[in-house]
């Protein structure tokens, strides 16, 4: 018998609406509201111990309070199993969920919650076993068989399979596994599918861009602030800030006031994506064209060259960090009344 | 609103690939704005070139990806 204890808010816990969402952390014996619905779907196979109802509110203003009294609470009941929500679409539950699993899993306690993929929490707690649902409350009854399965396989200690599999969300952990039969076969199917016009699944998700609109032009650039970036990895020489070669998750800026050209031996390419003896011993420039940006401040082509240029590695670059860094940057530069960008990509 | 960016690239299929609007042809991967094999002054001006194609990028009003190839060199024939 799988002894669970499960997370509600303080609406599904039945204290309240949004007024009761200061309510702190309060623990119930059994199952209450939607958790008996919870304890019929999982049978003889788990009992829900204790239910652990927070305000919303509480749980997100005062989140070091919070988790602590769950934290009390878990070690006292000491379950197989933790369970939050469903949260829906609700970005404060599903962040209290989301916070309460992350707490479970630091004591040794597997933990499984339920909202909708377009939940903001989900992005945070992208390593939480997370069950997709419905945006809202209708889809308690469908949620709820397939969180309580989870939840038991959880309890006993199982290893869960893929997601698509199991029925989570992908939490962007990848496992080697050994498949019935070699890549190549199964890819010939693939692509004989594809061209047959039958349904196909491609085993590695590929990520779609987004489409950004174009930013409108500049009617002239004489007078402008103009920026440079380069992802081609140029830093000063003895790399400062320890640029890394490749899967960089920051960017920084060095000065360029006062400079006309980068000379070799003073700058270096720490970009491991490509050979930068060029760059390193032929000239910098070839990845950030100050020189040239330099002669056209000079005759009056554009206005003046922001002193800083921003610098990373596009090399294995996720795109997430990616977006990160060009909102910080534009950011800054917006601020600074810059209002273009030369931005050299290798 | 954003900032328009001429993103200069040695792929240029890639930056239009992944939506970039403004993408300004580079010269290869290891010597993106210049060619270490010809003379100072054609690299100069082969640099010259490829961001006074940057500057012409960011005046251009685009709809989405767009490619700018820099000026020709002067004596250049087409074949």
């Amino acid at each position: 018998m799988i002894r669970i204890v499960h997370y509600l808010n303080q609406f599904f816990g039945g204290v309240g609406g949004e007024e009761h969402a200061n309510h702190q952390i309060e623990v119930r014996e059994g199952a209450v509201g939607p958790g008996r619905a919870l304890q019929a779907a999982l049978g003889d196979a788990g009992t829900v111990l204790a239910t652990i109802v927070g305000g919303d509110n509480y749980a997100g203003e005062h989140r070091d309070e919070a988790l602590a009294a769950v934290r009390r609470a878990l070690e006292g009941l000491r379950p197989d199993v933790v369970v939050a929500g469903p949260a829906f679409d609700a970005g404060r539950y599903g962040s209290a969920c989301g916070a309460v699993c992350t707490l479970a899993g630091e004591l040794g306690i597997p933990a499984v919650t339920a909202m909708h993929p377009d939940n903001p929490a989900v992005a945070v707690y992208r390593r939480v076993y997370t069950v997709p649902t419905a945006a809202s409350a209708i889809g308690m009854a469908d949620a709820l068989p397939r969180l309580a399965r989870l939840a038991l396989k959880l309890g006993r200690g199982e290893e869960l399979g893929p997601a698509a599999l199991e029925g989570y969300l992908p939490r962007g952990v990848r496992r080697y596994v050994e498949r019935p039969r070699p890549a190549y076969e199964r890819a010939t199917d693939m692509l004989l599918a594809r061209l047959h016009g039958r349904p196909w699944v491609s085993e590695v998700g590929v990520q779609a861009y987004e489409a950004v609109p174009p930013a409108p032009p500049l009617e002239s650039l004489r007078g402008a602030k103009i920026g440079l970036v380069t992802s081609g990895g140029l830093v000063p020489k003895g790399n400062p800030d320890r640029l890394p070669s490749g899967n960089v998750r920051d960017f920084f800026r060095y000065s360029i006031a006062g400079l006309d050209t980068l000379s070799v031996g003073e700058w270096e390419c720490v970009h491991g994506g490509f050979l930068t003896n060029v760059v390193n011993t032929r000239n910098p420039a070839y990845v950030l064209p100050l020189p040239v940006m330099r002669a056209k401040e000079r005759a009056g082509e554009v206005g003046s060259i922001y002193p800083y240029y921003f610098a990373t590695v596009g090399n294995g670059t996720a795109v997430t960090n990616a977006k990160r860094f060009g909102q910080a940057i534009a950011r800054e530069l917006k601020e600074a009344g810059v209002r273009a960008v030369v931005l050299v990509a290798t | 609103m954003g900032i328009p960016v001429a993103q200069i690239s040695a792929m240029p299929v890639l930056a239009l690939g992944a939506g970039a609007n403004r993408v300004v042809r580079g010269v290869r991967i290891e010597h993106v704005c210049g060619d270490p094999n010809l003379s100072p002054e054609a690299d100069e001006q082969l640099m010259t070139r490829i961001v006074e194609a940057a500057l012409r990028a960011l005046r251009t009003p685009v709809t989405g990806p767009t490619l700018f190839e820099p000026a020709p060199a002067q004596g250049a024939v087409r074949v």
